[in-house]
């Protein structure tokens, strides 16, 4: 008599070194008789024996009614973002990138917190998923500052706060300098909107934004807005340094369901000189 | 294939007057082509004026070099280069020898454009301000040069005859280069296509014309 069919369910949400995870696990799930499936459509049509259906979304395995003992949620440390979508000039995809990996993060976290395994935890001590499935992690993939940042910025849903660096954010100048986590830009133009990003999608809940800037001496006398919140809503604060130095902003919003968030710093007059140094966001749960 | 050398060259100009305690402006470069449209933009008492003056070779740059690849007109404007106790007349045959046009021909051109009539035959310092600039202008639409500097051409006459400058300068000359000096955000907007706004000391080219026209409103509203 063969064995019962029984279903794991791995989800790996999009990330650089996705390629890297499922062949690693592969092997390993196979010579502990597992047989590994790309898709919930492939495995219905397998034979009875264990099935490690490999996925990006955990709603699949919850419309399943997997058992959560039955599932993992692996989080990359790599970054979500594919390298031509990195480096590419156009902001958009990599936008569409950001929104879609956290949102899958996010929904792994939310909904199996005690079964998400990260990178550095299986590459410190291999952990038994599954009964038989020992994993380590792939090696360890030299990631982009843009990437890394986003992987730190991740650890949003587990901890219910994080640091965002300057990296993850779109800076609108013509001069932009990128040194030590921070980003050093020239003011000169017209109004428009300077800072904006990063479309990391945010759990319902309040969130408080703590902005760090420096103005230098001729950008301190114009008048700016910072927003937080969701593209289509937002907390506004407008300002006006009034005296060069660094400045800490403190901004928030409540997401009443889990959305893109963004930040944006407009200029609100043409500026002739000068410039702004931005150091990055942390963001914490208020509520 | 050799790329086109460009019209004018300006490396590293700066400007400090005599006495003065801070420069005028300092580190200034750009290039025009041959057929480049440059606005000058800034505030009063900003350098605009004292630009054109240094690449119109009335004033030396106090540091940096001045490169000039085609032939230029005095600042249309300025008409400090008369010799006043000579007549109108008499300084368009000074200027005819001077750049080695035919006399007649130069003061046919002149008669018609500036529309002085019998004053050209007075001297030039009882000639008014405007009566001057016409002058001025006449004779360099005349003479004909590859590059015309045009400091505030508002300075010269009323209405009407600013039409007919702008006319002879931007239409019947649409393929020379120029670069003016003006607080008339519409004309620059209009002629235009890069612009360098001078502020505190610092001049800065901007490729974007619109954008140059934004930024120096915001600076004169401040």
């Amino acid at each position: 008599m063969s064995d019962p069919k029984q279903e794991f369910w791995l989800i790996i949400p999009p990330c650089a070194d996705r390629d890297d995870w499922v062949a690693t696990i592969k092997p390993l799930a196979k010579s502990a008789g597992f047989t590994v499936f790309s898709s919930a459509a492939e495995a219905s049509k397998a034979s009875p024996g264990k099935a490690l259906i490999l996925t990006r979304d955990a709603n699949e395995p919850r419309q399943a009614g997997a058992a959560s003992e039955n599932l993992a949620v692996i989080l990359s440390d790599a970054g979500p973002l594919l390298p031509e979508i990195d480096t590419a000039s156009e902001p958009a995809p990599r936008h569409a990138a950001v929104r879609n990996a956290s949102e899958l993060i996010l929904r792994g976290c939310a909904a199996y917190l005690e079964r998400v395994f990260t990178a550095d935890a299986l590459r410190r001590a291999p952990a038994e998923i599954f009964p038989g499935l020992k994993l380590s992690g792939p090696a360890l993939v030299a990631a982009s500052d843009r990437n890394r940042a986003l992987s730190e910025a991740f650890s949003v849903y587990a901890a219910d706060q994080s640091f965002w660096g300057s990296e993850i954010f779109d800076i609108n100048a013509k001069d932009v300098r990128h040194h030590d986590g921070q980003v050093v830009f020239d003011l000169t133009g017209r109004p428009r909107i300077l800072i904006f990003g990063p479309y990391i999608v945010m759990p319902r809940g309040r969130w408080r934004a703590v902005v760090r800037l420096g103005f230098s001496a001729p950008t301190a006398k114009h008048r700016y807005r910072a927003d937080w919140g969701t593209q289509e809503l937002y907390t506004s604060y407008e300002f006006r340094p009034a005296r060069d130095g660094m400045f800490q902003l403190e901004i928030e919003y409540e997401w009443d369901k889990p959305s893109a968030s963004e930040f944006r710093l407009l200029l609100l007059e043409g500026a002739f000189d000068g410039e702004i140094t931005f150091f990055g966001a942390e963001i914490s749960k208020i509520a | 294939m050799s790329l086109e050398q460009p019209g004018l060259r300006v490396i590293q100009v700066s400007k400090t007057y005599r006495e003065a305690k801070r420069c005028v402006f300092s580190n200034v470069n750009f290039e025009l082509g041959r057929s480049g449209r440059l606005a000058l933009l800034g505030r009063n008492g900003q350098g605009k004026s004292t630009l054109i003056r240094m690449l119109g070779g009335i004033l030396p740059p106090t540091t940096g070099r001045i490169e000039w690849n085609m032939t230029t007109s005095w600042p249309i404007g300025f008409a400090g280069g008369f010799q006043g106790s000579l007549s109108g007349l008499d300084n368009v045959r000074f200027l005819s020898r001077l750049y080695k046009r035919d006399y007649h021909e130069t003061l046919e051109r002149v008669d018609d454009f500036a529309e002085l009539g019998k004053s050209l035959s007075e001297p030039v310092r009882h000639f008014s301000s405007g009566m001057r600039a016409r002058l001025a202008f006449g004779l360099s639409l005349a003479i004909e040069f590859d590059c015309y500097l045009i400091d505030e051409l508002v300075a010269v006459g009323d209405a009407r005859f600013q039409r007919k400058c702008q006319e002879a300068l931007f239409q019947h000359r649409a393929h020379r280069a120029f670069l003016m000096a003006s607080h008339d955000t519409n004309l620059v907007a209009k002629y235009c296509d890069r612009a360098m706004i001078i502020e505190s000391g610092k001049a800065k080219i901007f490729d974007d014309i619109g954008e140059a026209v934004e930024v120096y409103t915001w600076l004169r509203a401040a």
